[in-house]
């Protein structure tokens, strides 16, 4: 019964610390802004979409933010409502029209090339760009529901159920499209080493 | 587990960080899967290392937080506003420059100089007109004529029936 409460309590708070979030939408965009880009980039492949979709995703949630139940993170609800917005234009000619160009498709090389750290030494700096770039390619080869599971749960460090949930799919499902995009980065991975 | 490897769902398990006892104690034993799967796991997370630096370095390049998206905007707007409201006072004063333009000519025309000479074509044209109506008032069939031919007619007739 204690524990009950407390739970309910702890969860009208942590609803409560969402809703205000949601609210401020400069505060809202400036913590999940850098993410949900990444996410949204990977996922198609595109930085020009992706900012324009990532943009309209601010948008759409801070106008539904009263629908918020406060039931998974805010990262989380945004991821969803970012993957719904990719789907939608997945669907439509729009995004055939951006696929078919690609003028400004994701250049590895920027992203691999990490700004001087202190922390790294140029050995270091250069393996871990190595890395990128060949899980970057080999994300390129994935499906395009392998590619969002893989990104989610590496990436956004959602678990399975919590992709279940997000991409409406079943458990079972989400794992065996984990396992198919991990074992294709693997082979990926080898084949360029 | 397939023959003395990790199977693929194993190898994910373990990168998702959860440990099977039996995979576990096989990556304890084998170092060619602790190798593989050393490789991968560092490739993944420097990928997701350098992918968040990426993603930060653009979206605050073009992200800009809505606020100041409305703050552009605004400021876009006011120099709009401005903008037209130069735009009405060009076009107000081009327009009342059209307005005022036969006034001037007006004006000008009234000058001792130049009345003179439209003095005369104006009465020149006037006398051409005059003239017009004139011919055409001095027609044959004019009622004058047909009156006086009326009246020439009948004193003839009484003239023949009274001889």
């Amino acid at each position: 019964m204690h524990a009950t409460h407390a739970s309910s309590v702890l969860r009208f708070t942590g609803k409560e610390r969402a809703a205000s979030e949601l609210d401020d939408i400069d505060q809202l965009v400036e913590r999940h802004r850098s993410r949900l880009l990444r996410f949204v980039a990977f996922s198609v492949g595109d930085q020009d979409l992706a900012q324009s979709i990532v943009q309209d995703c601010f948008m759409k949630a801070y106008n539904a933010r009263e629908t918020f139940r406060g039931e998974c993170s805010i990262q989380t609800w945004l991821n969803r409502i970012a993957l719904n917005m990719i789907l939608d234009h997945q669907r439509t000619q729009k995004f055939r029209f951006w696929r078919s160009f690609r003028k400004t498709a994701l250049d590895i090389t920027e992203i691999a090339s990490s700004l001087p750290s202190k922390a790294r030494t140029p050995e270091k700096s250069l393996l871990m760009q190595e890395r990128v770039a060949q899980v970057a390619k080999a994300l390129e080869s994935l499906s395009f529901n392998q590619r969002t599971i893989f990104l989610m749960h590496f990436q956004e460090e959602m678990n399975i159920p919590e992709i279940s949930l997000a991409i409406d799919m079943s458990v079972n499902t989400v794992k065996t499209h984990l396992h198919r995009a991990v074992k294709a980065v693997r082979e990926k991975i080898g084949e360029m080493k | 587990m397939t023959g003395q490897h990790l199977t693929d769902e194993q190898f994910t398990e373990l990168l998702s960080g959860d440990c099977p006892s039996d995979a576990s104690r096989h990556m304890l034993a084998c170092t060619q899967c602790q190798r593989e799967f050393e490789r991968v796991q560092a490739s993944i997370e420097n990928f997701i290392t350098l992918s968040l630096e990426w993603a930060e370095r653009r979206a605050s390049a073009s992200i800009p937080p809505p606020s100041a998206l409305v703050r552009g905007w605004q400021s876009a707007s006011s120099w709009a506003a401005a903008a037209a409201v130069l735009a009405a006072a060009v076009l107000f004063g081009v327009h009342q420059k059209r307005i005022t333009t036969p006034e001037v000519t007006t004006v000008a025309s009234s000058q001792p100089g130049e009345s003179a000479s439209e003095v005369a074509d104006d009465n020149r044209l006037l006398m051409a007109i005059d003239k017009e109506l004139r011919w055409q008032t001095e027609s044959p069939i004019s009622i004058d004529d047909l009156t006086t031919s009326a009246r020439k007619s009948h004193s003839q007739s009484t003239r023949r029936l009274t001889n």
